[in-house]
């Protein structure tokens, strides 16, 4: 590499520079302090809304630009995606840490340094970059799947995580190999994004790029890369595995959306190939979507099936990404996928943070059968478990419907129509599993002897997401006109 | 004048919801009596507005080409796409209007464990029914009915009666198939097309430049019919119905099975129809012979039931066939009946399982045969179902009679076969519906030492018998005036090329 070329552009990593310097002082903070205080927690909650303006003022959204030689492209729509979601589960965390969680500054040491890595990850334009990007990121997520360590469930979602991942990173790795062994550039140009399209026809650089793309869809928890995501999701303290859901799943679709912009399909040689990579993404859209929802069926603990439903929603992801490589336009594409995703997160979101607010800092063993009388005891969160349960359901008016429909026109674009088929199927099982929830939570009859709990802050916080999930949709007119 | 007309369908529309957001709102605060009387007076609003807004569709039907009351650019400017009536939708406004007032009527007397909550949904559901109704965008039309699908579910698994989880989860799970496969459906029509928009003005407008190939409409039209007749209870697709309906509590069992069913022929009317002509004729056959199974197979298994509930949830499953009969038969005479009958059948039922509830309430007795000889304890109760009952098998006088009467005379010309099939339904339709009143009402009159719970019968009360009235009332009124509905009907369907094909 000659890195006497590359310009150092500290500007454009503002918002990621906030967050790991917040993270530093966070952990020092932490260090100094004695009790078990939570004023390193509210530090760590302005460095990220801190980070969150940065990240909204930052020049470089939108921008064509790359920096660091060109390293990094400029900031996406993600940033503060995934600054939200930090920010909510930094929310939860309060909640965790009241109830019985230790080392609350540490965690939101952590989580910052987690969020940087998953903005850079998704900013790359290099795929040595995105590796290590990505393992940053990863080593957080042990590090906080872990968190609750004198519980075996959550030891036992950390390892496997850990075990998954690594095998994901070596994938990763192996593919970077074989792209870089293809040798179809001058070394300094290998890995970048742009210079993809030219490797379409070689075998060696397919076999690569295919590697790097199982190993995203690890991180996505796609079909056949699915299994490990209901034991870490039930296992994983409740904030972590609401950032699993949905900041992880977030960052690896964004990025397999991202790679594939870059490669240009549409001169001539190269069409078969475009067809057979639609065709394989569709079949692992389609068989995540079965075995997500078909999986969810005979759930009764309630995070190992938002772990399945988390499979399902990241096959409608795939569908979107499938319509995508087929049409080859963007502008969409872009709202679509950023759409579906802010959805996804306001409806997670308002779930974990029902599940959140059980008794006791292990929420592993939640079944049905702790939501009996839920509506009898508490409406708020009742009321933000049937909304939020609905929009994941994909029922009007909510912003989950919205999601659903703009996958489904863009797929009727891209004439998939038997993935529809699949898609509608899908939902329409999902229905069971999601109303299965809902239904017993309107029971009457006694049952749920776990004890609730009502915090102070919760009910702005549940009042916001719910409110946005119904009526986040309307958004939907402004930008399309439908 | 349009304006303040416009003005007044937005408010019979946003009432109900308005309703809701003000109960949730105030929730710690709202009293169940404050709650009871809030829905009535909002539901009242859009009766009111309903009721006036059919008076001046009336009077100027003729000015009226297209939609009418179109509301303004105003609200269309937040993104959100004009309201407007026509002569297919004034009379289901209208009908959903009636029912859901009559519906919360009947609420607000009845005794109802947490009543808060349960007046909450139902001003949910009839918002959406009113606005499904009132939309002239395809997608704000789907939006607006699903609307229904959580507060029914919620309130079935809280206020049920027996096997209500079972029943609920089948009937989410069922209309969300049905809901969805039209969906897709819809999204074909808006993507084939390329119009601007879901609205339907746009669609038209679209398919004046780029018609839809006689392939993809027959798919589509195929998609449609199979999703709107899930929701709709056609033949294969009918089994969520009967179960859902006795299950339901009352009034949300009247607002389901009245109005809440017709959206799925509505919808093949205003929209699969008139823009999928083609398509719509190579189905018309397997329509027809899937609505002779509701007519006919529906109909005897009427026949066979002795839960008094089930039997009107089955009758509504197997009038529907009529409905769809007249929408195959592709004639302005036939769709006109099905529209009238549609009218008159979400009266006619909704005051049928008022009048169930009524009864089963009083007697604590499901089975009607076990029952007997009520008359005499209850005169006006029984005055009431019998009415309710000759209206719903299409005596003459109500409105039924003109829409079983118009149906089956387009089907003559469609097929005389499928029309003499048809006509035995009306037969079967009779026999149960008598033999119901005749089960229930008529026979000796029970002793008090051998059947205690069938003697001291109170009879309807005076709260009890307003929602009747109101229901009988329209049926009577649209009986003996059928002008009210079928001249602006007529002179709106008569321009549909779609209907005046000579076949």
């Amino acid at each position: 590499m000659e890195l006497q070329n590359i310009s150092f552009d500290w500007g454009s990593v503002a918002s990621e520079a906030v967050l790991f310097l917040c993270a530093v002082i966070a952990i020092v903070l932490s260090a100094f302090s004695r009790k078990e205080s939570s004023i390193v927690q509210i530090f760590a909650m302005f460095g990220i809304v801190a980070a969150l303006f940065v990240e909204i003022l930052c020049p470089t959204i939108g921008s064509g630009e790359t920096y660091f030689g060109e390293m990094l492209t400029g900031a996406s729509s993600f940033g503060c995606f995934v600054l939200v979601c930090a920010l909510l589960t930094g929310l939860m965390g309060f909640g965790y840490f009241a109830k019985g969680g230790k080392r609350g500054g540490e965690f939101m040491a952590v989580l910052m340094i987690c969020t940087a890595a998953m903005m850079l990850f998704v900013r790359a334009n290099n795929l040595m970059f995105a590796f290590i990007a990505l393992e940053c990121a990863t080593v957080c997520l042990y590090i906080m799947a872990a968190w609750n360590r004198e519980r075996a469930s959550s030891l036992e979602a950390a390892v496997k995580y850990l075990v998954v991942s690594g095998v994901s990173g070596c994938l990763f790795l192996l593919g970077i190999a074989f792209i870089y062994g293809a040798g179809l550039a001058t070394s300094r140009e290998l890995l970048y994004f742009e210079n993809f399209t030219a490797g379409m026809g070689n075998g060696l650089f397919m076999t690569g790029f295919a590697l790097v793309v199982s190993a995203v869809l690890f991180k996505v928890a796609a079909f056949p890369f699915q299994f490990w995501s209901p034991d870490v999701y039930q296992g994983a303290p409740t904030p972590v595995s609401a950032f699993f859901a949905v900041a992880s799943k977030a960052a690896g679709i964004v990025f397999i959306g991202k790679i594939f912009t870059f490669i240009d399909f549409s001169g001539g040689g190269m069409f078969d190939i475009s067809e057979n990579i639609v065709f394989t993404i569709s079949v692992i859209s389609a068989a995540t979507i079965l075995v997500g929802n078909l999986g969810a069926i005979t759930q009764i603990n309630v995070k190992r099936l938002m772990g399945f439903s988390g499979i399902a929603n990241a096959g409608y992801l795939l569908v979107a990404v499938a319509a995508l490589i087929k049409m080859g336009s963007m502008a969409f594409f872009e709202l679509t996928l950023y759409f579906y995703l802010a959805a996804y997160m306001f409806a997670n979101y308002g779930l974990f943070f029902v599940v959140n607010q059980f008794q006791g800092d292990d929420d592993s063993d939640q079944t049905f059968a702790d939501y009996r009388g839920m509506s009898r005891k508490s409406s708020l969160l009742e009321s933000s478990l049937v909304i939020n349960l609905a929009s994941l359901a994909g029922i009007p008016p909510t912003a989950g419907f919205f999601g659903k429909l703009l996958i489904l026109i863009m797929a009727w674009y891209a004439q998939l129509y038997w993935l529809m088929g699949v898609m509608v199927f899908g939902s329409v099982v999902s229905i069971y599993y999601y109303f299965g929830w809902m239904r017993a939570s309107l029971d009457f009859a006694d049952g749920g002897e776990r004890p609730l709990r009502e915090t102070g802050a919760l009910a702005p916080t549940l009042y916001a997401l719910s409110a946005s999930t119904l009526f986040f949709g309307v958004i939907v007119f402004f930008l399309v006109r439908l | 004048m349009e304006t303040s007309f416009s003005i007044l369908l937005t408010a019979g529309v946003c009432a109900p919801f308005l309703c809701a957001a003000l109960m949730a709102l105030f929730w710690p605060c709202l009293g169940e009596k404050s709650a009871r009387s809030l829905s009535v007076a909002f539901s009242g609003i859009s009766l009111a507005s309903a009721l006036v807004l059919w008076g001046a569709y009336m009077a100027n039907y003729m000015v009226n080409i297209g939609f009418a009351f179109v509301t303004s650019e105003f609200i269309s400017g937040a993104g959100i796409p004009p309201m407007g009536l026509n002569g297919v939708s004034m009379p289901m406004f209208a009908m959903a209007a009636i029912v859901g007032f009559a519906a919360v009527l009947w609420a607000a007397k009845s005794d109802i464990k947490n009543p808060r909550l349960y007046f909450l949904l139902l001003m949910v559901m009839q918002g959406g029914l009113m606005g499904a109704f009132a939309s002239t965008n395809l997608l704000w039309m789907y939006m607006f009915h699903e609307f229904a699908l959580v507060p029914t579910f919620i309130a079935m698994s809280i206020w049920g009666g027996a096997g209500k989880r079972m029943a609920a989860m089948q009937m989410a799970v069922y209309l969300t198939l049905g809901a969805l496969v039209s969906l897709v459906g819809i999204i074909a029509i808006y993507v084939l097309t390329g119009a601007a928009s879901f609205g339907l003005q746009d669609i038209v407008l679209a398919m004046a430049s780029v018609p839809i190939s006689a392939f993809w409409q027959y798919c589509v039209f195929a998609l449609l019919l199979f999703g709107l007749g899930t929701l709709v209870s056609l033949f294969p697709f009918h089994t969520w119905a009967p179960r859902t309906y006795s299950a339901a509590p009352t009034s949300f069992a009247m607002l389901h099975a009245g109005v809440l069913k017709k959206f799925g022929l509505y919808v093949l009317i205003q929209v699969a129809v008139p823009l999928l002509p083609a398509g719509c004729a190579d189905w018309s056959y397997v329509m027809a012979v899937l609505a002779l199974f509701n007519v006919v197979y529906i109909g005897l298994v009427t026949m066979a039931q002795r839960d008094l509930k089930m039997m009107v949830s089955y009758s509504s499953v197997a009038h529907m066939g009529l409905c769809f009969l007249g929408i195959a038969s592709m004639s302005v005479l036939g769709v006109g009946g099905a529209v009238l009958l549609m009218f008159g059948h979400g009266l006619s039922v909704a005051l049928l399982f008022m009048l169930s509830n009524a009864i089963v309430n009083r007697t604590g007795e499901w089975n009607m045969f076990k029952m007997g000889g009520l008359y005499k304890q209850t005169p006006v109760l029984a005055g009431f179902f019998i009415a309710a009952t000759l209206a719903s098998l299409g005596l003459p006088g109500f409105a039924n009679f003109w829409g079983e009467f118009s149906i089956l005379m387009s089907l003559w010309s469609f097929s005389p076969a499928i029309c003499a099939v048809a006509a035995t339904g009306i037969i079967i339709s009779a026999i149960y519906g008598l033999r119901a009143v005749a089960n229930i009402f008529m026979g000796e009159e029970p002793t008090k030492e051998l059947e205690p719970k069938f003697s001291g019968i109170c009879d309807l009360t005076a709260l009890e018998k307003i929602p009747a009235v109101i229901l009988l009332a329209a049926l009577l009124f649209v009986g003996f005036y059928p002008k009210s509905i079928t001249q602006p009907l007529d002179s709106d369907l008569s321009i549909v090329p779609a209907y005046n094909q000579s076949k």
